[in-house]
């Protein structure tokens, strides 16, 4: 337990040594040393999480030094060690490491240089991660927040051209927005509270919310700040238009920030403030409300896409809106659940569907080369494998994490619960449509086969072992109804979270009730699959483009209503303030000051004309009207 | 007699050195003008002085109005001093340029 400092050091280690010496290094010491420092942080992760499983764990909590103090306040750097937090190092280190050694063969086509500036960047945002969900206050989450905006921005425009660099940035300044928002909102919370300390805020029995009842006023105001960055991370509802653009990155950059890091980290900081949500009820149906949403407009826009790596970017958005559905209706384990089967199967998904566009000629269009990935059993299979645990089809993970959620919903709001279950039929819709297409095929003679992917025996065991995990993870949470007891996952986080699931629930288990929604939402899986299936399968090749589909197609043209109502009024904004307060206000001023001198000067040389009767005169004058300030003036 | 008529004086004969200084081109009377300036200053210094001398009950004032007679010494001491250099000047412009015009001194400029 001593050791935890350690877990985020490596990674961090890792990326100073890749970045420093990328020069020199060959790319299987930078791909061996990335991936090392990530196992031996899992390795440490695994035995703080036996640790914590102990039925003699204590909260472990740790203070290295000062990060700064003024006033009364001291704010130290350390971690915190609970429950929520083991699970989640294991699951960040764990898929870490896998996309890691993933990227390793995967990569092989860049420099050596490139290779390594890659994989430092890799464990940057790795060590961001750990960091912010390690953090014992909240300035050390903060830290973490930050630097996944920062290895994100690096991530995105590591291939380097015009466009990569443009989004790169806009994502870059859209995150920075979430995270002064974050920051605003821990300084009010250090003004009010005159701590930091994520324990005395939010935990125990006398958490400083309970005892000191906050204000209406700062409860919506810090729950508003927190939702607002926790949106812009998770892409929900108004930003979700970012994550269809981190597909400029690389791959395995790609699965890393839309499994386990970036995205996930939004929903992370709501559950670890979960009191603070849970203490204003309205809030918590704003996040339900702004969940459903973006899961209906996700699924809609992943229908309607060709492109396999966008369409996997807005299965993330809309997978996010369940569990944002999940904390608004007081589920918290089990959004955390989802979170994390998300996590891995995503990870599968897009790993694999990166060896189909390297397959396909970097096409990225679903309807052409289905064939050949269809060949390649390393790749289709774990694809499959995840379409499966993603599509919530029982009994693998998805559908046990899924069916608590709408359990929950249903006890809660039965429009966020039928908004669920329309989303969970998209959701299996566009599943479905991406396996048929594939099972059709395409005129495959334009394409040339340019890597065969059966050949690496390290990309085939990762695929191996995310399979077997996207699929079984979710056996670790059993609802009671099938079998009592056997919720391991819900009983173990039960000491972080009881303290805020006490404001939420408002109904008692009803046993009958859940078994009925149980076999409902199992037939209704079902029933989509089956009707997708072959509704696909018929489909002609070539659809015929309505309006809608264009609309979805591009999106709802979210990219462009935020540039026209957001982005550009900002620039305007910013263009005023360049070209009239500061080209001419200020500068103005400052350079009106050397003006000013010049010109009076060129007007006061006249008077040095070298007559002698002139220099006589002006002194005479001058002497007159000193003699009329002495005499006249002050007295 | 009055202290009046002694500034009177005064202020007249140093508006007529002014005068002199500002209008006249001949750089013997300019420097004749400079003279009567300080002469009037000189003047009005003793006049002054001889007024307080007349004073005798206090010490101060006494002390302080001898310094008015001490100055208009070193005053006619530096005009003396001034003509003399003055004198030398215009000289060695005559022997240059065979006049006295106050004029060929505008080229202070450069």
């Amino acid at each position: 337990m001593n050791t935890i400092y350690l877990i985020p050091l490596f990674p961090f280690l890792a990326f100073l040594f890749n970045n420093l010496l990328r020069k020199r290094l060959p790319k299987f010491v930078s791909s061996f040393v990335g991936s090392i420092a990530v196992l031996i942080s899992f390795g440490i992760s695994a035995m703080v999480f036996n640790a914590v499983g102990s039925p003699q764990f204590q909260l472990f909590e740790t203070s290295y030094f000062n990060l700064f103090s003024f006033d009364n306040y001291t704010i130290d750097f350390g971690y915190r060690i609970d429950q929520l937090t083991s699970v989640l190092i294991l699951a960040v280190t764990g898929i870490g490491f896998l996309i890691q050694i993933f990227s390793g063969p995967f990569m092989n086509g860049e420099s050596k240089e490139r290779f390594a500036i890659f994989s430092a960047f890799l464990n940057l945002l790795i060590t961001s991660m750990l960091l912010f969900v390690m953090g014992s206050n909240l300035m050390v989450m903060f830290f973490g927040w930050a630097g996944m905006s920062l290895a994100t921005f690096f991530l995105m425009g590591f291939k380097k051209n015009d466009n990569n660099t443009k989004s790169a940035t806009k994502l870059f300044l859209l995150n920075l927005a979430g995270d002064m928002a974050l920051l605003l909102g821990i300084i009010w919370i250090l003004t009010d509270y005159h701590t930091l300390s994520v324990s005395k805020l939010f935990y125990g029995g006398n958490a400083l919310f309970l005892t000191l009842t906050p204000s209406e006023g700062f409860l919506t105001g810090v729950s508003i700040l927190f939702l607002f960055s926790a949106l812009i991370k998770s892409a929900q509802f108004p930003f979700f238009f970012w994550v269809s653009e981190t597909v400029t990155s690389p791959v395995p950059a790609t699965a890393l920030i839309q499994s386990v890091t970036v995205v996930s980290a939004g929903a992370i900081l709501l559950i670890r403030c979960s009191l603070l949500f849970s203490l204003s009820p309205t809030m918590l149906t704003f996040t339900a409300a702004i969940g459903s949403i973006t899961l209906i407009l996700g699924a809609l826009i992943a229908l309607n896409q060709n492109d396999i790596k966008k369409l996997l970017a807005f299965s993330t958005v809309s997978q996010l809106g369940f569990v944002f559905i999940g904390i608004g209706v007081g589920a918290f384990s089990q959004a955390l659940l989802f979170a994390i089967i998300h996590a891995v199967s995503k990870t599968l998904l897009i790993l694999s569907a990166g060896i189909f566009v390297q397959v396909s000629g970097r096409t990225k269009d679903i309807r052409k080369s289905g064939t050949i990935f269809r060949k390649l059993k390393a790749g289709f299979i774990p694809f499959l494998a995840g379409c499966v645990a993603l599509g919530c089809i029982p009994p693998f993970s998805g559908f046990i994490a899924i069916n608590e959620i709408l359990n929950a919903a249903f006890a809660k709001n039965i429009f966020i619960y039928l908004i669920s279950i329309s989303g969970l039929i998209l959701t299996v819709a566009y599943l479905i449509r991406i396996v048929a297409l594939f099972f059709k095929g395409g005129n495959e003679k334009e394409i040339e086969i340019r890597y065969n992917a059966n050949s690496s025996s390290t990309i085939v065991m990762t695929f191996f072992i995310l399979a077997i995990l996207a699929l079984s993870i979710g056996w670790i949470n059993i609802p009671e109804v099938i079998k009592p007891g056997t919720n391991y996952f819900s009983s173990f986080l039960e000491p972080v979270l009881s303290v805020s699931e006490k404001f939420v629930k408002t109904k008692s288990k009803n046993v009958g009730e859940e078994k009925i929604l149980l076999l409902i939402s199992a037939i209704i899986v079902l029933a989509s699959v089956i009707f997708s299936w072959f509704y696909f399968r018929k489909q002609k090749g070539q659809e015929k483009k309505s309006r809608f589909s264009t609309l979805l197609n591009n999106a709802f043209y979210a990219n462009r209503i935020w540039d026209a109502f957001v982005l550009r009024p900002v620039k305007k904004t910013s263009q005023f303030f360049e070209k009239t307060i500061d080209l001419k206000i200020i500068e103005g001023s400052v350079n009106g000051v050397g003006k000013a001198v010049i010109y009076s000067s060129r007007q006061f040389r006249l008077l040095q004309s070298g007559q002698l009767g002139s220099y006589v005169l002006l002194m005479v004058l001058g002497t007159v009207l000193f003699f009329v300030i002495y005499l006249f003036v002050l007295q | 007699m009055e202290i009046k008529w002694y500034i009177f004086l005064g202020i007249t004969l140093f508006v007529t050195g002014i005068a002199g200084v500002l209008t006249r081109r001949n750089s013997i009377i300019v420097l004749m003008s400079v003279e009567l300036m300080l002469n009037s200053v000189n003047l009005i210094l003793v006049a002054f002085s001889k007024m307080h001398l007349s004073d005798r009950k206090n010490a101060f004032v006494v002390n302080v109005a001898m310094d008015g007679q001490s100055f208009a010494f070193f005053i006619m001491v530096v005009g003396a001093v001034e003509v003399c250099i003055g004198l030398a000047i215009i000289l060695m412009y005559f022997r240059n340029t065979r006049s006295v015009d106050i004029n060929f001194l505008n080229r202070l400029k450069n």
